[in-house]
């Protein structure tokens, strides 16, 4: 099918007519700090290979014969490199505008330098894909030539599902015609929205209207000629969206209509929105998804061995004895990796050298950087010329161009750059302050995996609230010591392993020889549970983090269900629950950022009913004001609006 | 002849009885009043409505019957029960009823027809309503019922088109045509969305849990509901249970279509805690609607799923589940207007060998074009099927019509493309154009009318002229 | 793609690499054809005087070639022939010169010359060209005849009423099976050949030329095999020592083959025979890997993917002892006559170009 298709757009083109693709070379609106200050978005290197070589191999095979490169920042760079890269086989045009400041005017100014001559496809700078572009364009001349307004056919992924975690924010709703895919509505999906409204009339003026939200926008529009003079037209584009929107608000006084196309379940596109995002594609490179563009298949980068599990090994690299490169990772060339080193889902760039039992996970490290012995790198980015001396811990870093680390130090969550030659520590939390949009970072990834993809991600929360200023207010000394007697049974049950129910024995009785009132029991065994995870870390001499104490407290929940649900089933214990939770979270810093997932936890688990919840947050409120319970009630804010939303909802949907 | 065929036949009779019998019943629902078309049901129920000379009834019951089953309840109003009988009586099936009476007076849902007859009903079961003339065979819908193990699965077709140069009978009617709009998920074909078009202002609200279960559905403005529905047991025991609702089509159904997006609450533990009160009617459907441990065995160990994009299980694990089973292509429409009452005559009319005639009937049943009891000294017939003691004198033409039993057409009188109930008597000179004319109804001498209805017991006074009018009683129409 | 140029190649390889790589030519004939077109070009318009330099030249450009499509083998067979058309040529004209001027010694001169690294390439034969050019052009009719020596075998191989088993399709399998379906009537079962399902191509194909085809999903291959009577499969390479470079699901045939003791007999043009090995199963282009999407996974199904490893490869290889018997345009040989075949195919000094 797709040869017979191919001929006939061959025969149909002609020699003359020349393909134009518009590159813009920086997004704009990507959300991959701090890249901005080192590349423009197109040269962002993946799999060790900056995004625009994918897409001139992609374009050329596309047969694509003339680029305009709109280069807005970082000019100086994108000229050297497209000096490099001229053939024969494309012509690489560079538009050049300083100061440029989104996708509106970049398009504007396109339009007034007028280089546009037909149709053209335009990509953001961001885009990665391997689809033959030019049967694409061709399908959108077939639309122009049924409908003279065609402006654009948005080029769409089906991912077919909206939970994958790195693309969350990126899924977007389509309501289209069914019968020609024109779009009717186009949205991205915000988290918070609980409603999509949709105009009755839509459905009543078409047969089938299609409702699709499991896609992705692959930044790259095909377009007709009419489009730039579109944004000239209309001030008020600045992003795709607006443009979108705008043109879908006033079909009828622009006459211009837009459509959208399937990408083809065999090719492959992913636009690098987010660390998360690059995250996912650079995995997916390696899985060959992408294929013809792989390491090994891509004619300029060569050399490279492709081996089991998606590993790659450049010719010139040079491994160890004892080094492990275990899965989904590429060793660029000449670079050295030490003995017993090992690697994951890592990529290494040109001419790194690594020493000896340096253990590197889920991480990028751009070339010509420097690791030495026995350190530790996992989910961090380190970009070129780093330096790392012995024994550096990194966890969820972002490493600016030439820092170097002094050994044994060690960074969780945190940007490193340099400022005025001195080293800038800033925390990615701190970082999402001032963007007001929360920073992507791919290690959201791993805990949200599992059911929760409402996306409560623990890092939005401001992690350097004060400290634990006031204890705990003193309790009576027959509660204290069956307190601690609980904690102690529950500690050596979980290291031990012990069954639940004989733990339950084991409390029962405890609360017998204190003599403690079953309410108290109940209000001290979630306490007990709460605090668990402290006791247990330090006895493991493990050191007593955010991430650490959610973990185990995660573990432990699971671990002491039964005891929970036990001792949890009245009303009044559930108000005992929450009342421990709330005492538990004014005094464990740890467990403040996670105390909406642990209501969440209860109520999905039916430990917590919706209303008590809702009632206790109320009651919360009024408290004397002190800073903890304002603390808590920040903390879990968002999850008691999902909670009243998904009432409303549920209620709406009986309406119906 | 060999033996084989006559066995073989035998042999499908016994299964298909042993089928039917323990898997499904059926529901004629025939209790109508025809709300839409009080101009016709003046005189006469609305399941008896003639169409092509058969009462409406004879369609959904001939379906059911072609598709194997034996036994029926039919729901009808009790004042007309004896009638429906007694002309059921008369169609010659083989397929045993068994009619059930409502209350008069009382104006009952759909849904409450059915909760009235539940001790009649043991297993899942099928419910067709008796103004549903279509050739489509039911087994494909049971069939498509028993793959999903479906809590409900609703027959969809396209809505009828009205051929351009069709004339409904009777004045223009400014009401609109009902839409119903239907989203079906394009991967599983389930029913995800039911509503109509009406039930929404301006905008239609989609719940974001839809949007995120349902990645890809489309959504048909163009089809209909056909009001044929197998609906599992646990349905009819929640029915019975929640009194609030009264209609299939406009309540039950949207609730349940609805409900597929919700989970069942999580059983505690111990039961003892979760308190009486709580228990409201929201999550009331989860004590009906349980998954059988076999089927829960089933699942667990088959690989089997539904659709693959994302990592559920199959069917998101729903227990509730609605199914539409779209039919596209065959001759379906409901007679509930009386744009689709003469839509429905018109198609028989238009030639006598209608070919969704044929597979209906199987062949079985052929209606003789002219009764051997009736009388014909016209020269000039015309694809018209005339029924029992008509009376058609000399020198009329009669072209494309239906003529019901002891009709008399008098001398000089032209009629086409109309529907004539019984009793009717038309005297000479008459033009009577794509009209219909209820039973029991007199055209004086010398009438024109085109393109009206007239009522039953009505008469037409000799010489006038009508178009596009309805003629009858107003005394009784006032009536209803 | 984008070639970095490079002074020496010749600008047609470039253009071969391009038009290959695009698909624009397709399938191992074509390839072969072109490349050879190509080398001629490159001996009847470059600038060369003496053997040893053309040599060079062809050398030069061939390992480009090589390097930049490594996976179809026959390019560099087909370099490794000119090559050795060469060195004939360059002897035998060096032998007329020579005769000429004293016929006398010619016995002598026999026994003397034996060996390659006894002639001296570097003495310029004006000749050469010429006849290089003639024996070049009886070579790409040697190619052309190719396929259709090897289908004139068709009738030896197949008989009345047997059921024949092959896999996914093959220009060649395909008019073999036609070709002996002139004569007399058999049955094909084709496995379809997933993920990329060629088989359902070649089924339909046959069914046309009404030969009497059975399309059977892979997994069934064993269940099929007991009543097969044949395996006549077309393969991608022949390996030196006789293995081949085949379809995914080659392996499977074969063994299940094996196990019924089926004969398999392999469709061979002579320019796919390689002189290489395979070393190890990492072995750099030895098989193409594409993406998952390309029948195994649906690309709509990114949850999945996330979470797991896919795998595409295109090829198998089938070991040598696995397969019965190779019909090559010259005849049947069995696999331990392959090196045979390859010295009298090529230079042993050319093997490693």
């Amino acid at each position: 099918m797709s040869k017979i298709t191919k001929k006939d757009v061959n025969s149909k083109l002609g020699k003359k007519d020349v393909l134009q693709a518009v590159v813009l070379a920086d997004d704009f609106t990507t959300n991959l700090t701090p890249v901005q200050n080192v590349y423009p978005s197109i040269l962002m290197p993946v799999v060790n290979v900056p995004l625009l070589d994918y897409l001139i191999e992609t374009l050329v095979q596309s047969r694509i014969q003339e680029l305009y490169l709109y280069c807005s920042s970082h000019i100086e760079s994108l000229k050297k490199y497209v000096q490099s890269k001229n053939s024969d086989d494309i012509s690489i045009n560079l538009i050049i505008s300083d100061g440029c400041r989104s996708l509106g005017d970049a398009l504007r100014d396109i339009d007034t330098k007028g280089a546009i001559r037909g149709d053209f496809i335009l990509i953001r700078g961001d885009a990665f894909t391997n689809a033959n572009l030019k049967n694409l364009l061709e399908l959108h001349r077939v639309r122009i030539e049924k409908d003279k307004g065609a402006a654009m056919t948005l080029l769409l992924r089906d991912v077919g599902s909206t939970n994958i975690p790195s693309l969350i924010e990126e899924s977007s709703l389509v309501v289209a015609d069914g019968s020609n895919n024109k779009v009717l509505f186009y949205k991205k999906l915000a988290k918070d929205e609980k409603k999509v409204k949709l105009e009755l009339e839509w459905f009543l003026d078409h047969d089938k209207i299609e409702i699709n939200t499991g896609l992705l926008d692959t930044h790259i529009y095909l377009c007709s000629p009419a489009v730039p003079p579109l944004f000239s037209d209309n001030f008020d584009f600045q992003t795709m969206e607006d443009f979108i929107r705008g043109v879908l608000m006033n079909e009828e006084i622009l006459d211009s209509r837009i459509y959208w196309q399937r990408l083809d379940s065999e090719e492959y596109a992913l636009p690098v929105t987010s660390w998360r995002a690059y995250h996912m594609l650079s995995r997916e490179i390696l899985q060959r998804h992408s294929y013809p563009l792989t390491p090994d298949t891509l004619s300029f980068v060569r050399n490279f061995t492709y081996l089991s599990r998606s590993t790659y090994r450049h010719r010139n690299a040079v491994l160890a004895r004892g080094c492990v490169i275990q899965r989904d990772s590429i060793v660029g060339p000449n670079s050295m990796l030490g003995k017993d080193t090992f690697i994951t889902r890592s990529t290494i760039g040109n001419n790194c050298i690594v020493g000896a039992n340096v253990q590197i996970e889920n991480s990028y490290i751009l070339s010509n950087v420097f690791i030495t012995d026995n350190c530790m790198i996992k989910n961090s980015i380190i970009f070129s010329n780093c330096q790392l001396d012995k024994k550096v811990n990194l966890d969820a870093c972002i490493l600016s161009p030439s820092v170097h680390l002094k050994s044994n130090s060690s960074y969780v969550d945190s940007v490193l750059e340099y400022e005025s030659g001195k080293l800038n520590v800033t925390k990615i939390s701190e970082l999402n302050l001032d963007t007001d949009k929360e920073l992507l970072y791919f290690t959201c990834k791993e805990s949200k995996d599992g059911k929760d993809c409402d996306g409560y991600s623990t890092d939005s929360e401001d992690s350097s609230s004060e400290d634990d200023s006031a204890p705990a207010s003193p309790l009576p000394d027959d509660t204290n010591m069956f307190l601690s007697e609980v904690i102690d049974s529950l500690l050596r049950g979980y290291q031990d392993g012990l069954n639940c129910e004989n733990l339950i024995l084991e409390i029962n009785s405890s609360r017998y020889a204190y003599n403690v009132s079953i309410r108290e029991v109940s209000y001290n065994v979630i306490k007990a549970i709460l605090s668990l995870p402290l006791h247990y870390l330090s006895d493991q001499k493990s050191p007593i983090n955010q991430a650490n104490y959610q973990s185990t407290l995660k573990k432990m929940i699971s671990y002491f269900f039964t005891i929970i649900q036990n001792y949890i089933k009245t009303e009044d214990a559930q108000d005992d629950c929450l009342k421990a939770m709330e005492e538990a979270a004014t005094t464990i810093q740890e467990l403040l950022s996670f105390m909406q997932r642990l209501l969440h936890l209860f109520y999905e688990r039916d430990i917590l009913s919706e209303e008590k919840i809702l009632e206790w947050y109320e009651l919360n409120g009024d408290n004397e004001n002190e800073v903890q319970s304002l603390e808590i009630k920040k903390a879990v804010g968002p999850f008691i609006k999902w909670l009243k939303e998904a009432e409303e909802d549920s209620s709406d949907n009986e309406e119906d | 002849m060999s033996i084989q065929p006559i066995l073989k036949k035998r042999l499908r009779r016994i299964l298909v009885n042993m089928v039917h019998c323990t898997e499904f019943q059926a529901v004629v629902l025939a209790g109508g009043k025809g709300s839409r078309m009080t101009e016709l049901t003046a005189g006469r129920p609305k399941c008896l409505l003639p169409i092509g000379n058969m009462p409406m009834i004879f369609y959904p019951l001939r379906l059911l019957e072609r598709s194997g089953f034996h036994e029926a309840i039919v729901v009808v109003s009790e004042s007309a029960k004896y009638d429906v009988a007694a002309a059921v009586d008369k169609l010659d099936l083989e397929i045993k009823l068994d009619f059930v009476g409502i209350p008069g007076g009382e104006d009952l849902g759909t849904a409450d027809s059915i909760r009235l007859i539940n001790e009649k009903i043991h297993v899942d079961f099928v419910v067709i309503s008796c103004d549903l003339i279509t050739e489509i065979d039911i087994a494909d819908i049971l069939n498509s019922y028993r793959k999903h193990n479906a809590s409900i699965t609703a027959l969809i077709v396209p809505a009828p088109k009205v051929p351009d140069d069709f004339v409904t009978p009777g004045p223009k009617s400014k009401q609109k045509p009902e839409t119903d709009l239907i989203g079906i998920d394009n991967e599983t074909g389930r029913l995800v969305f039911l509503a109509s078009a009406s039930d929404f202002e301006e905008t239609i609200n989609l719940s974001r849990k839809l949007l995120k279960k349902h990645t890809s559905f489309t959504i048909h403005s163009k089809w209909m509901d056909a009001h044929l529905y197998v609906i599992n047991k646990w349905v009819l025991d929640f029915l019975v249970f929640n009194k609030s609702f009264s209609t299939l089509k406009g309540e039950l159904l949207p609730y349940i279509v609805a409900k597929q997006l919700s989970r069942p609450p999580r059983q505690s533990a111990d039961d003892k805690n979760t308190s009486i009160v709580r228990l409201d009617t929201k999550e009331d459907i989860y004590r009906f609607a349980v998954e059988k441990p076999l089927d829960t065995l089933i699942r667990k160990m088959s690989a089997f799923n539904d659709h693959n994009t994302d990592l559920e299980e199959a069917y998101h694990g729903d227990v509730i589940r609605c199914y539409a089973h779209i039919v596209t292509g065959k001759f379906g429409l409901r007679t509930n207007t009386i744009q689709m009452y003469a839509l429905a005559n018109s198609d028989l009319s238009r030639s006598t060998n209608s070919e969704w005639w044929n597979t209906l009937t199987e062949g079985k049943i052929s209606v003789p074009e002219i009764s051997a009891s009736a009388t014909v000294k016209s020269t000039q017939v015309e694809n018209c099927r005339i029924d029992e003691n008509a009376f058609i004198d000399e020198k009329t033409s009669v072209k494309q019509n239906h003529i019901g039993p002891n009709v008399v057409i008098e001398p000089k009188t032209r009629i086409s493309q109309s529907v004539i109930m019984g009793n009717v008597t038309i005297k000479q000179r008459c033009v009577i154009t794509n009209c219909i004319l209820c039973n029991g109804c007199v055209i004086q001498e010398g009438s024109e009318i085109k393109d009206c209805l007239v009522g039953a017991q009505h008469i037409v006074v000799a010489d006038s002229r009508h178009c596009r009018e309805v003629l009858t009683d107003v005394d009784r129409l006032m009536e209803i | 793609m984008i070639v970095t140029k490079s002074e020496n190649v010749h600008e047609n390889v470039l253009k071969l690499i391009k038009d290959i790589n695009f698909g624009e030519i397709k399938g191992t004939y074509d390839i072969v054809v072109a490349t050879v077109s190509v080398l001629k070009e490159i001996i009847t318009n470059s600038e060369w005087n003496t053997a040893k330099k053309l040599m060079d030249l062809i050398t030069l450009n061939g390992k480009y070639l090589i390097a930049a499509i490594p996976l179809e083998a026959s390019i560099g067979n087909m370099v490794r022939r000119i090559l050795k058309i060469i060195r004939e040529e360059y002897r035998s004209e060096l032998k007329n010169k020579t005769e000429e001027a004293d016929g006398q010694e010619s016995l002598h001169k026999i026994l003397t010359s034996e060996g390659d690294q006894e002639i001296d390439f570097n003495v310029s034969v004006p000749s050469l060209k010429s006849s290089l050019i003639e024996h070049i052009n009886e070579f790409e009719a040697e190619l052309e005849t190719c396929s259709e020596n090897i289908t004139q075998q068709a009738s030896e191989h197949i008989h009345s009423n047997e059921i024949i088993m092959t896999l996914g399709r093959s220009r060649l399998v395909e008019e073999f099976f036609k070709k002996a379906a002139a004569t007399r009537e058999f049955e094909v079962i084709i496995a379809e050949g997933a993920p990329f399902l060629n088989g359902h191509e070649m089924a339909v194909n046959l069914a046309k030329a009404k030969i009497k085809t059975t399309l059977i999903s892979d997994v069934a291959i064993f269940a099929m095999m007991s009543r097969v009577n044949k395996v006549i499969i077309g393969t991608h390479t022949v390996m030196a020592n006789g293995g081949l470079r085949a379809i995914t699901g080659s392996h499977t045939v074969a063994q299940a083959a094996k196990h019924y003791s089926v004969p398999v007999m392999v469709l061979l043009p002579l320019y796919k025979l390689s002189p290489l090995y395979l070393r190890s199963y990492e072995q750099d282009a030895f098989n193409r890997h594409v993406a998952p999407m390309h029948g195994v996974i649906d690309g709509a199904n990114a949850p999945l993917m996330e979470k797991i490893q896919a795998y595409n490869p295109v090829f198998d290889y089938v070991p040598p002892e696995l397969v019965t018997l190779f019909i090559s345009n010259t005849g049947g040989n069995a696999p331990s006559y392959i090196y045979r075949l390859l010295s009298e195919l090529y230079q042993l000094e050319d093997y490693d170009l």
